[in-house]
């Protein structure tokens, strides 16, 4: 179980506030898929850290009793001076692991050939979106977390992730927060908009989609106050 | 296992995966490699041999030239790449938080280890050359001289600390760093002791923490010097107000320069 307390995040400063979020309260299952249907630029990444921790809220809390991932197909935790190799196993050993297992299975499934002990700045931007999926793969969590990325790579590559991850999702859960419905439709059960700072629960991704297209985008009055409603 | 020695023991691990990274990540793509932090400060004491010889100056205290040149530079490396690195994995290794539960404080901390744990690797290298060279070589007094290095790790940890946290605020003050620390190898000892200088730079002098700990160490390494003018009170204090500082200044800005936390 993944809970949020009353969070609200401002940005970027208090003098002049962007609402991120707004006194939300929430929780997810641990085996639950929800979709969080964003605009871009309304706080999907925000909202993405929080949950994960990284970024604590300005108000309220974030309590979680499961593990939950990096989010998926992330490569920030990859140094571009190492081989994937050795990022691999580094960031295996820091996720405690078995790094001989989570090595095979990444060297296995990015399938970049000999480029997998070479340095990542060697890399196509296509091999690294490649190993970095891969390795969010290799771990089992009990929630995956996506800040939109359900796949990397060409088209059949994009087609062996979304098995990957479906596959993950018959005894893991999942928080995908996303600005596209379809993706959201494919993978989750449950759903929301995240909309002038709430995330307001709905029946589908359709929905969702009405909502954030009903409000007109990023400033429509009645769809702000139903926000603060619900908050 | 307890909880506490569990939970000691997953921390004890994650310090030691973040050190090898930085081991690994520092000097990539380099033929030497992480030589490099070892050949440097060998260097830097090889040029200081090099000009005392051509001014034809010797220690002011009767021991070797280049034992007398360590004591200094060692602790002067120690503090100045303690500070260097905890600035640098603030911002190279600050995705590691994205993973396993790492805190911003783990890598400030493993950084800091790991230059602890260089200065001592340096150490050993150069005392076994001038063992080799000169003869046996003792430390006179191995509990002041790990005070000497203890109280500079320290003192290197909470300014670099403080520099880490500003860095993260601000770029025009992380790249202020290097400017300010300038003039510490010039008015720290490295090539002199503190009675050399004249009484009238003591006021100033005497708050330079940096020089109270090389003399703490130089005073442990030789028989025939004793440092009249160290005192552990200005390193321990300073080290504690500018740490206090630091963690005053991360509950001010909170988040970074990428709104994320500020360790």
């Amino acid at each position: 179980m993944i809970s949020m307390f009353n969070v609200s995040r401002y940005h970027p400063d208090k003098t002049n506030p962007n609402i991120i979020l707004n006194n939300v309260s929430t929780q997810f299952a641990r085996n639950e898929s929800v979709g969080i249907l964003a605009l871009g630029g309304t706080g999907k990444t925000t909202l993405a850290r929080i949950l994960s921790g990284v970024e604590r809220p300005d108000i309220g809390n974030v309590q979680r009793h499961n593990s939950l991932s990096h989010p998926i197909g992330s490569t920030v935790g990859f140094h571009a001076g190492l081989s994937g190799a050795q990022n691999v196993r580094f960031l295996a050993r820091l996720l405690r692991r078995n790094v001989k297992e989570t090595t095979d299975y990444c060297e296995s499934f990015a399938d970049i050939g000999p480029y997998f002990h070479r340095p990542i700045d060697q890399y196509a931007p296509i091999m690294r979106a490649r190993l970095g999926f891969a390795f969010s793969m290799s771990v089992e969590f009990d929630t995956y977390l996506s800040d939109g990325i359900t796949s990397a790579g060409d088209h059949s590559f994009r087609d062996k992730c979304e098995a990957a991850l479906l596959e993950r999702l018959t005894r893991s859960g999942l928080i995908l927060i996303s600005r596209h419905a379809r993706t959201l439709n494919r993978f989750c059960t449950k759903f929301y908009a995240l909309h002038a700072g709430q995330l307001l629960p709905c029946s589908s991704p359709e929905e969702a989609q009405d909502i954030l297209d009903y409000a007109g985008g990023y400033g429509n009055t009645y769809w702000n106050e139903v926000a603060r409603n619900v908050g | 296992m307890t909880h506490f020695a569990n939970g000691m023991w997953n921390w004890a691990s994650t310090i030691q995966t973040i050190m090898l990274r930085e081991v690994r990540c520092r000097f990539a793509g380099d033929p030497l490699g992480y030589m490099w932090a070892f050949l440097v400060p060998l260097l830097w004491i090889g040029t200081l041999m090099y000009f005392f010889a051509l001014l034809g100056r010797s220690p002011a205290i009767p021991v070797d030239t280049p034992a007398f040149i360590a004591t200094g530079v060692v602790p002067y490396v120690l503090f100045r790449y303690t500070i260097t690195s905890m600035s640098r994995v603030a911002s190279t290794h600050r995705h590691l938080v994205h993973f396993g539960g790492v805190r911003g404080s783990d890598l400030l901390f493993a950084a800091a280890l790991l230059e602890l744990q260089n200065a001592i690797i340096i150490f050993a290298i150069i005392w076994v050359v001038l063992s080799v060279a000169f003869g046996p070589t003792p430390i006179e007094n191995p509990l002041e001289f790990i005070n000497g290095l203890l109280l500079t790790a320290m003192l290197g940890t909470a300014v670099g600390r403080f520099f880490a946290i500003l860095g993260m605020v601000s770029e025009t003050a992380k790249r202020m760093v290097p400017v300010v620390l300038r003039p510490m190898f010039w008015i720290s000892g490295i090539f002199f002791t503190a009675p050399e200088l004249p009484s009238a730079l003591h006021i100033y002098l005497q708050w330079n923490p940096l020089l109270h700990t090389i003399e703490i160490t130089r005073s442990g390494v030789f028989l025939d010097y004793t440092s009249s003018f160290a005192n552990i009170a200005v390193p321990l204090g300073f080290s504690t107000v500018i740490l206090m500082t630091s963690y005053v200044m991360q509950s001010a800005f909170k988040r970074g320069r990428d709104g994320m936390e500020l360790t």
